[in-house]
């Protein structure tokens, strides 16, 4: 439909497809989004119009949304926390009024947004004056429910020259459906596969042993790439195929050298979202060690609650943050023995040790991520530590937990293949939808067919399967 | 300089992670619960045994040292193995000496009935349990001479990774983290199965000639009790035996006699000490705890009274008796539980073991319910209002108290948890819910470290 609509019907053709998309899901839902949008446009009008009033028109539409943000997604995590104080005191808990359901995507387009409203604040761009530009600029529905969060600055400016460029882009349709086919198989055939043995793991952890635990610890980590990666790629893909262009979400993050390159890599338009609008207007690291420490713990304690309403989320987004000020703190020690030692920096060895410890700690972060509960949090790590029993790997009761050998055989062929696909990444510096578009017709055949088939083969999906939906859609 | 300490240190790296390979690789009995009495022998603190039993699986079926323990203080210890050999007793018993001074060994002589094994099982169990010593090769030396398989490979008997390195594909916990009666169990095989036999007992004795190296073997054994101060009696434990089997023991009685060493041929004493071929065996060949203490007993007795032995319960350095002898009645006990159906004697039995988490589950949700039926359970701490509502309780030392709303998780030993949740029972992801009207009881014995039973009633 996009496609043959004249130019002038497209933008309004992909707006009302992005509201009946969201309203698929709660159609009364749908005034949230239509109030952020209304609310962010009109300051973006006001904060333009009126420079003397802008910081209000600012701080106004910043507290109105986030307060719709909160009584969404924190009031009852606020509630719980208050009634635990007041059960300590001894007094009478608060009884919850009413029983709310998160909105899909809230936190996505909030902030989506609000860098809007502070980029005409700062003056990076000029306020939106179409309506309707805008509305499909917040809503756009590839990345409306999961992201990427898009700027303004690009974004907002696809969406205004959208209705004038010639639309048919073979080459970019070839390879946003390759980018979002390979996004299914990450989604399909690895997250879902391997969320199975982490499922099974998490709720038996009463039974778990250091072996189970690692392995969960490390499907998890597997689990939430495939499926937010995955999930990215079929945004972009999809945006891609009508001409657009998002932001680039992932960048191989395990590959990454260190905690703090790992936030370069890993749902990069969140990262940077709060490396623009709060890191650096807390300072940055212009303001001294202390003061960057703080700004680093304060980023990333804000970007765990981001995340959800539990101090889960809190502690992880803690923990990568103290990562970041006690490898700071700890570099002129380390800097002193890997010299001791005489130390080559530029070793493949080095570098790959440097990889493993970035994942070993992102992959202990995300236990909290994943746990739900900090006592469950704290029970699955005693036990990682506590109950040593490699024989599990040797008698193969390892396969009890969900994946048989047949079912494992194909997520460790999956995993290599996500592997190949970073090295390709890392290597070439593009995506696997380009990359493949510069392939020989043979392989690029082959590997449709082959990942088309693994998809409708090996996916978790259908009578048997109780598929999981995506992670993110949770935040 | 720094070269030679980076290859010392890379070799003395070498060397720690192949012994902690080596550790979980070793040979390791696997179709014997992965016990072995030499590394309980290893776990036995110096000259503590007084008396040691020495032979093939008939003695450690047929023997009970905590039979000697309990009544007499006897600290007895079986040196046993399946299907030992002449040259493997010899070796064993050699390289028991090294750390103990028993007064008497107490030698099988089964090993006479044959020059080398049948099963490749055996072989490796007899001379790939002792540790490596300058006995080593001796002792695959003087098997090998009747075992051509051996005398083929004897080196990869002495090197040993030839033979176990494929051990990776069938490790188990127990090659991690070795089972509990290792550390203190004495050499004796627990079993109360049942199963009716044969006995070949002749009238008279037909003394065989040996043919091979048996005497040979016979004055080996005298010389090395006689260099190490020890007593030396031979026996032979009742079995299936064939006829030219007994004909070997019955001139080993006469080598005996020439010698003037004891010997107990059991398979004639049978009448004299009430063995019943129908009740008091396990198979074919081995007795079960029936028998096995008939036989300890006997032994004990004549020992105590034949050498004066001491009564070493209460002293310490001999705790290892104590635990063999609460292993001895947990694994009794657990067995009875296990076999019984009547609630009014599964009950008391529950109560008298000690070191167990006992899960007792009423579910009502049925009309056929009848609390009356459970009205026994009042002894226990439970009301009647309990049993009209039904629900889990835990009893544990003695004490029960009723699992509530809230999940309850107790590690009950290092490998087993249990959680009780919603009115599910889970010990590690074993289910064991009461799912029909009625009263169901699991058992878990914390000082085997498993499940005894299951039970509903």
């Amino acid at each position: 439909m996009y496609y043959i609509l004249p130019g002038i019907l497209r933008k309004p053709w992909l707006l009302a497809a992005s509201y009946f998309f969201y309203m698929c899901w709660r159609p009364e839902y749908v005034l949230l989004i239509l109030f952020s949008t209304v609310a962010t446009y009109a300051a973006g009008l006001v904060i333009e119009r009126f420079p003397k009033g802008k910081k209000a028109a600012l701080a106004a539409v910043i507290i109105m949304n986030l307060a719709v943000l909160f009584f969404f997604k924190y009031f009852d995590f606020a509630l719980s926390n208050l009634n635990s104080v007041l059960a300590k005191l001894h007094l009478q808990a608060v009884s919850k009024p009413f029983d709310l359901l998160l909105p899909v995507g809230i936190s996505f387009y909030t902030f989506q947004s609000l860098g809007y409203s502070i980029d005409v604040y700062r003056g990076n761009i000029k306020a939106e004056k179409n309506f309707l530009d805008y509305a499909l600029f917040v809503s756009f529905f590839p990345q409306l429910v999961a992201g990427p969060i898009e700027r303004s600055g690009s974004l907002l400016k696809q969406v205004k020259e959208s209705g004038k460029k010639r639309l048919w882009n073979y080459d970019g349709i070839v390879s946003g459906l390759g980018l979002m086919l390979w996004g299914y198989f990450m989604k399909m055939c690895i997250a879902d596969r391997v969320s199975i043995l982490v499922d099974t793991i998490y709720t038996n952890v009463h039974a778990i042993g250091t072996v189970e635990a690692l392995a969960a610890a490390a499907g998890f980590s597997l689990q939430i790439y495939a499926d937010f990666a995955g999930y990215s790629a079929i945004a972009i893909g999809a945006a891609r195929m009508m001409g657009f262009s998002l932001m680039e979400n992932f960048n191989a993050p395990y590959f990454a050298q260190s905690i703090s390159e790992f936030w370069h890599r890993w749902h990069i338009s969140l990262s940077t979202w709060f490396r623009d609008y709060v890191y650096i207007p807390l300072g940055g690291n212009r303001k001294g060690r202390i003061r960057k420490y703080f700004n680093l713990m304060v980023t990333f304690l804000t970007s765990g609650l981001w995340h959800g309403a539990s101090w889960c989320y809190v502690f992880w987004g803690g923990l990568h943050g103290m990562y970041q000020v006690a490898g700071d703190l700890l570099k002129p020690a380390r800097e002193k023995i890997l010299d001791l030692f005489k130390t080559d920096r530029e070793a493949f060895s080095f570098k790959a040790g440097r990889c493993i410890i970035t994942c070993l700690l992102t992959g202990f972060a995300w236990i909290f991520f994943r746990a739900g509960s900090m006592s469950l949090a704290f029970r699955f790590i005693k036990r990682m530590f506590t109950r040593f029993n490699p024989w599990v790997i040797f008698d193969e009761s390892i396969f009890g937990w969900g994946l048989d050998r047949r079912e494992m055989g194909i997520l460790i062929f999956g995993v290599l293949l996500m592997f190949a696909v970073s090295v390709v990444r890392e290597v070439k510096k593009t995506d696997i939808g380009i990359f493949m578009m510069k392939q020989n017709l043979w392989f690029r055949w082959l590997v449709y067919i082959f990942l088309i088939t693994a998809v409708v083969v090996w996916g978790e999906y259908g009578a048997d399967f109780d598929s999981a939906q995506f992670i993110y859609f949770d935040f | 300089m720094k070269k030679a300490v980076r290859v010392i240190c890379f070799i003395t790296l070498c060397f720690l992670w192949l012994s902690a390979v080596y550790g979980v690789l070793r040979w390791k009995d696997t179709h014997g619960d992965y016990i072995s009495s030499v590394t309980e022998l290893k776990y036995t603190p110096d000259d503590t045994v007084d008396v040691v039993f020495v032979g093939s699986s008939h003695v450690y079926a047929g023997i009970y040292p905590s039979y000697m323990w309990s009544d007499w203080g006897i600290s007895a210890f079986n040196v046993s193995i399946s299907g030992m050999d002449r040259d493997s007793a010899y070796y064993y018993m050699k390289h028991m000496f090294k750390t103990q001074s028993p007064k008497v060994a107490v030698v099988d002589m089964f090993a006479l009935s044959f020059d080398k094994h049948e099963h490749i099982g055996n072989v490796y169990r007899n001379y790939l349990s002792l540790p490596l010593s300058k006995d080593t090769l001796p002792q695959l030396k003087a098997y090998a001479a009747k075992d051509e398989s051996v005398s083929a490979n004897i080196y990869d008997y002495v090197v040993r990774w030839p033979i176990i390195h494929t051990r990776y594909r069938e490790l188990t916990r127990y090659d991690f983290d070795l089972d509990a009666p290792n550390y203190f169990a004495r050499g004796e095989y627990l079993n109360w199965e049942s199963m009716p036999t044969w006995l070949y007992r002749p009238d008279e004795a037909s003394p065989k000639m040996f043919l091979s190296d048996q005497e040979k073997w016979l004055d080996d054994l005298r010389s090395l009790c006689a260099e190490n101060n020890c007593e030396l009696v031979f026996m032979s434990l009742p079995f299936h035996s064939y006829e030219d089997e007994q004909q070997y023991i019955d001139h080993a009685v006469v080598y005996a006699d020439e010698y003037e060493i004891p010997i107990f041929d059991f398979n004639r004493m049978t009448d004299e000490l009430a063995i019943d071929p129908e009740t008091d065996f396990f198979d074919e060949t081995h007795v079960n705890a029936l028998g096995a203490k008939k036989l300890s007993r006997f032994m004990a007795e004549w020992l105590d009274n034949t050498y004066d032995l001491p009564d070493h319960r209460g002293e310490a350095g001999y705790e290892q008796w104590d635990l063999d002898l609460k292993y001895y009645e947990h694994r009794r006990d657990g067995d009875a539980m296990a076999g019984s159906y009547d609630m009014y004697e599964f009950l008391p039995m529950m109560l008298r073991l000690d070191d167990t988490v006992s899960i007792l589950n009423i579910y009502n949700d049925n009309e056929e319910y009848d609390p009356q039926k459970y009205e026994i359970l009042t002894e226990y701490g439970l009301t009647e209002d309990d049993l009209m509502r039904g629900g889990i309780w835990v009893l544990k030392d003695q004490v029960i108290y009723r699992a509530g709303d809230e999940p309850y998780l107790e590690d009950l030993d290092k490998y087993s948890t249990l959680r009780i949740e919603n009115g599910t029972i889970m010990i590690n992801r074993g289910i064991y819910s009461k799912e029909h009207p009625g009263l169901s009881v699991t058992v878990y014995d914390r000082f085997l470290n498993r499940l005894i039973c299951y039970k509903e009633f």
